[in-house]
């Protein structure tokens, strides 16, 4: 009798035992979890700053990898004028200052716009309007921002002047077409990108901003996708590298208002 | 991303309280309690009324655990810092574990839940989020898993009910039920759950007046929900909104085509279309009201309130509730309330009609 009290009493501790362990672990995987939870919350939003957010919900929420698709996007190129020889006469720790203000104060309006900033190529800003969402608006919304960034680069520049900075002054190029937009590269490196003709047109109609003379030069499909609001001024024909016709830009003087 | 409660960012709240005492008598003998978003929206008629019934709605086609869930994943996609509490804090009420609401939220551990429950979620998550577009792939996945289509419907309407209320919680920045939310945790909540989640499921609401008249002449997206208590609910809010003095009948028809046009619902757009040229827009100047978000039909105020109907398709809180405090400053606090109810009710209505139509 007394055996098989011990022999109970021995198997209900063992039991208890791996219960005891098995909540143990229960407890340490748990933790575990809560763990790589928040660290992966946290690389989603530390990675938010190098790709779109869009890309990274797509590519964190399904298996699915952001592949790329043609779709008609607006492209707006801008490059500061002068900036190689202001490199030249600034301290570089400056200089860096400088343009991360420049970027900030742009990407900004450029958000509000409902444009998506994809890349910074040294001193240029390349922003795409109608890349990840649709959005009918696309011509008006690049345009609009292009202007708010005239007015943004006016009240940067009195900023840089208070501090004995020299002032920026900007080229901007706006054109539409198919672009192939996705996720681009090999399993090592790869990163969310644009490739198509529409993007070398607007950095060539940036270029011609200097030729010119302006800050703000559309070209003939954004210019027809526009309204009688916007004041225009159309631009000498201008042959461009890798285009054989001469192309016809525009010059954005602003927007009536109601 | 999805946020967690605290991570959500909100403001003060974006319009005043205005007491009617009538109104609020209604609401009292309806559901026992004023809140504060029944006196914030008690300006229109239509937009309170949807408020007090909508987030009650009951639904007869599937299990009252999936629609509790909905309720909490809507909210948390729509990041509506007021709609979030006040979900989690019934859930927990009525008797859910905080570990099985954290895992909802986390979208972890779903192995414990079944495949169908794993897909309702999805579709919800999917639906609230709408991004690129209201995924119909799901709602075929939910019908392959054996719900009906009409189960599958009412959904659809749960979801897109919900970020309607989002919607207009996070525009108004309804402030947070601080009181609520404390209650699951207090000794006095935890005594009396069964007592008081009992009261809250009380509250429940089911349309039980049926739609009458020629299913013909009803708007597509409430044809889609017919044999559903949905329909009417859907019919009441529509008509209520569209039939309102707060704004004129041509700007909430663009503020509807502005939505259909950037989830790029072909249903909706066509809709909006035959609207817009029965109330006296030509082919011409509704195409041009809508490439332009201008029109000689509209007011300034209008056409700011038209362009703002872009951003509440995909928004952040923050930039959002500070527009709409700027907003309400131009066109008047009445104004502001109408719009943020029409261009609530347009973004469920697309949402729900690319999902059905």
């Amino acid at each position: 009798m007394i055996v098989y009290i011990l022999l109970a009493s021995f198997l209900v501790l063992c039991l208890g035992v791996i219960i005891f362990n098995q909540r143990k672990r229960n407890q340490k995987l748990e933790k575990l979890l809560a763990y790589t939870n928040e660290k992966l919350e946290r690389l989603q939003i530390h990675f938010g700053r190098f790709t779109p957010e869009e890309v990274i919900e797509q590519l964190t929420d399904s298996d699915r990898a952001f592949k790329p698709t043609m779709r008609p996007v607006t492209v707006l190129f801008a490059d500061l004028k002068g900036f190689t020889k202001m490199c030249e006469e600034i301290e570089p720790s400056d200089m860096v200052n400088i343009l991360n203000g420049y970027f900030r104060c742009m990407s900004k309006v450029l958000t509000q716009h409902h444009g998506q900033v994809t890349e910074l190529i040294g001193d240029g800003i390349l922003s795409l309007f109608g890349a990840l969402r649709n959005n009918p608006w696309q011509v008006q919304d690049a345009v609009m921002a292009a202007l708010d960034m005239r007015l943004a680069l006016e009240e940067y520049n009195k900023e840089l002047k208070e501090k004995s900075f020299p002032e920026l002054a900007f080229g901007i190029g706006i054109h539409k077409g198919k672009v192939l937009a996705g996720v681009m590269g090999n399993y090592e490196l790869s990163k969310f990108g644009v490739v198509g003709d529409p993007i070398n047109v607007a950095a060539r109609v940036e270029a011609l901003t200097r030729e010119h003379n302006t800050d703000i030069l559309i070209t003939e499909k954004i210019k027809v996708e526009l309204d009688n609001r916007f004041v225009l001024e159309p631009m000498p024909l201008v042959k461009v590298k890798g285009k054989s016709e001469p192309i016809r830009t525009y010059t954005v003087k602003g927007v009536l208002k109601k | 991303m999805a946020e967690l409660l605290n991570d959500i960012e909100w403001s003060e709240p974006t319009l005043p309280i205005v007491h009617d005492l009538e109104w609020e008598a209604e609401v009292k003998a309806d559901i026992g309690r004023v809140m504060d978003i029944h006196m914030r929206t008690s300006n229109s008629e239509w937009l309170r009324k949807t408020i007090l019934k909508w987030p009650r709605y009951e639904a007869k086609e599937f299990p009252r655990k999936l629609a509790d869930i909905c309720t909490l994943v809507a909210a948390q996609e729509n990041a509506c810092r007021y709609c979030y509490g006040v979900a989690r804090s019934w859930m927990r009420l009525w008797g859910y574990s905080q570990k099985m609401i954290n895992n909802i939220e986390r979208s972890v551990q779903m192995a414990e839940m079944d495949e169908k429950e794993r897909a309702f979620i999805r579709f919800c998550r999917n639906l609230s989020r709408s991004n690129p577009k209201p995924p119909k792939k799901d709602r075929d996945e939910l019908i392959r898993l054996g719900y009906s289509e009409l189960a599958v419907a009412e959904m659809a309407f749960l979801i897109v009910n919900q970020c309607f209320v989002n919607r207009v919680s996070t525009f108004l920045a309804v402030p947070p039920m601080d009181d609520l939310e404390r209650l699951p945790n207090s000794f006095l909540g935890k005594l009396l759950r069964p007592i008081i989640g009992w009261k809250l499921r009380k509250m429940s609401w089911t349309e039980t007046r049926p739609l009458e008249g020629d299913p013909e002449s009803f708007p597509g997206v409430v044809q889609k929900l017919l044999g559903l208590p949905a329909a009417r609910v859907m019919n009441d809010a529509l008509e209520g909104a569209l039939n309102s003095n707060g704004l004129s009948r041509k700007l909430k028809i663009l503020m509807f085509a502005v939505v259909a046009n950037s989830l790029d619902c072909e249903f909706c757009k066509e809709e909006t279309h035959s609207m817009a040229l029965e109330c006296g827009f030509s082919e011409t100047e509704f195409n041009a009201a809508l490439n332009t978000l201008s029109s000689p039909h509209l007011t300034e105020q209008e056409e700011k309130l038209l362009s703002w109907t872009r951003e509440t398709i995909h928004f952040q809180n923050g930039p959002m509730q500070s527009r709409v405090r700027e907003l309400a400053l131009e066109v008047g606090d009445s104004m502001m309330l109408e719009a943020i109810g029409v261009a609530s009710l347009a973004n469920s209505t697309v949402r729900l009609a690319v999902l059905l139509g």
